[in-house]
């Protein structure tokens, strides 16, 4: 109880510095002016949903191999965060885009792959909701966790091939970052993974409640 | 070794001498592969220049939509009468259930093809073969990557409660790079365009199929357990 | 500043989605717990 307290202050307190240094020390970007701050939160958040599911990704295997629960309630909970993060990034990513680049969306590799990645663990959510035997649940959505990973770098790859043949005009990123602006990023991103830490902490205890509250109300039943 | 082929075989044996019986899968999936060869026509305006760059592309969007459901209607052939179960539950090395499975599978997509390409190719006045015997090549390589995955996925599927939209969902993202390299293959085949353009994207299937191969070869044993 | 609606915008995004998810979390698991103290203490009785 108290460690979950201190990682919730520890996390709002990295949140807010995160704040800080995105806004305040970083100095404002000369071409796209302000708006360009969307891209510490914006980087943050895709390092974090691919980070999930590599988390989900090494938990799948460890449901199948070890049979335990546990990694169960980590892997899903995991997925979870991920997609949220996921949406963030499928979400910001076009509203920067359009005063940048003057377009919402385009098809370009790394957008690209993350509205898959987004699918894939959508895929894997609903498998979950539409699976009620819960050991069918842990075992199936463990083969789409570690299927859907090995995946997601395939497809990069791949659309990436296809795109260095077709290029566009477009082009991701600027040059170089100033040194400022790098370490507001890091910051952002240990927020940010603090702040999955804390997400998952919660979610894992209450699906790992919520199984004992169904243990003993099915045993309250028996007697 | 000798006994996994034998369980294999035996299980191809099983699906093919069902399937000649009633014929459900191959013709459903072949009824829909031409309707979508038939509907997506309609994309383009008669006598259209740029027709020959897309219809690689709509040739890929049958045999994929129609395997789907293809693959579903194979799964639940097995599922119906506690047959899968039973097939589980046998003294046999699980995994080689599923390849059997697999394999079966991969032949009735190959069949629904045989007879969608050349029709494929009088509707859209096009020779896929013209270039390149490659096509063949493409189209094998891809229906094997498609029918491992799918019949993974029409196996998980078929337990949920939603099971026909289900495949399609978990299905057609993972399907991607398959369906990318298959369309890019199919363009320089059709367009005539350098060959060994399209060895890279062949050499990516290939690479798909042995890494799924050997993933769900270690892992199958562990999903299905009790 | 130009642009400002759109910074603003993305901000309220990212906070909203992840604010409502922890504020989600957090009654959720108030709920479990009072229902898992409830259970415990009625099996105890018994």
């Amino acid at each position: 109880m108290k460690l979950s307290a201190l990682i919730d202050v520890l996390t709002f307190l990295a949140v807010a510095l995160g704040l800080y240094f995105a806004f305040i020390y970083a100095p404002v970007e000369n071409v796209m002016g302000p708006v360009q701050k969307i891209f510490y939160f914006h980087v943050a958040s895709a390092w974090i949903s691919f980070f999930a599911f590599f988390v989900t990704f090494i938990c799948s295997f460890f449901v199948l191999f070890t049979n335990k629960y546990i990694f169960d309630d980590v892997a899903s909970g995991s997925a979870e965060i991920g997609i949220i993060f996921c949406t963030i990034v499928l979400i910001t990513g076009p509203i920067w885009a359009k005063p940048i680049w003057g377009t919402w969306w385009t098809w370009d590799p790394r957008l690209t792959t993350t509205l898959i990645l987004w699918f894939i663990y959508v895929g894997y959510l609903m498998l979950r909701k539409f699976l009620d035997e819960e050991d069918k649940r842990a075992k199936f959505s463990a083969a789409l966790g570690i299927i859907g990973f090995i995946d997601v770098p395939i497809v990069f790859f791949s659309i990436r091939w296809w795109r260095t043949i077709h290029p566009n005009v477009l082009q991701k990123g600027g040059g170089g970052l100033a040194p400022e602006m790098l370490t507001a990023l890091f910051v952002s991103i240990f927020a940010f993974t603090l702040l999955y830490v804390m997400m998952l902490v919660k979610t894992s205890a209450i699906k790992h409640m919520f199984r004992r509250y169904e243990k003993i109300a099915s045993n309250k039943g028996e007697i | 070794m000798k006994n996994y082929l034998t369980t294999v075989f035996n299980i191809v044996e099983k699906d093919l001498l069902l399937e000649l019986k009633s014929k459900e899968v191959v013709v459903s999936m072949l009824l829909f592969s031409l309707l979508v060869v038939i509907v997506f026509s309609f994309i383009f305006e008669p006598g259209a220049a740029y027709k020959d760059n897309l219809v690689g592309g709509i040739l890929w969007m049958a045999i994929i939509f129609s395997g789907v459901l293809g693959l579903n209607k194979s799964m639940l052939n097995e599922i119906t009468g506690g047959n899968l179960n039973a097939l589980l539950l046998a003294p046999v090395d699980r995994s080689a259930v599923f390849f059997g499975k697999v394999f079966s599978n991969f032949l009735f997509l190959i069949i629904m093809e045989i007879i969608t390409v050349p029709i494929f190719m009088v509707f859209y006045n096009i020779n896929i073969f013209a270039n390149s015997f490659m096509s063949i090549v493409v189209l094998a390589l891809g229906t094997y990557g498609f029918a491992v995955l799918g019949t993974l996925f029409s196996l998980i599927s078929v337990k949920t409660k939603t099971r026909e939209i289900m495949l399609p969902l978990l299905l057609l993202p993972l399907m991607i790079p398959i369906i990318l390299a298959g369309i890019q293959c199919m363009n320089i085949y059709i367009l005539g365009e350098d060959v060994t353009e399209s060895y890279k994207w062949l050499k990516l299937i290939g690479a798909f199929d042995v890494i799924f191969t050997a993933v769900i070869y270690a892992i199958f044993d562990y999903i299905v357990e009790e | 500043m130009k642009n400002f609606w759109f910074l603003f915008s993305a901000y309220m995004v990212i906070w909203v989605a992840i604010f409502g998810y922890v504020l989600k979390l957090n009654g959720k698991m108030k709920e479990l717990k009072l229902k898992l103290d409830k259970l415990e203490s009625e099996t105890k009785e018994q």
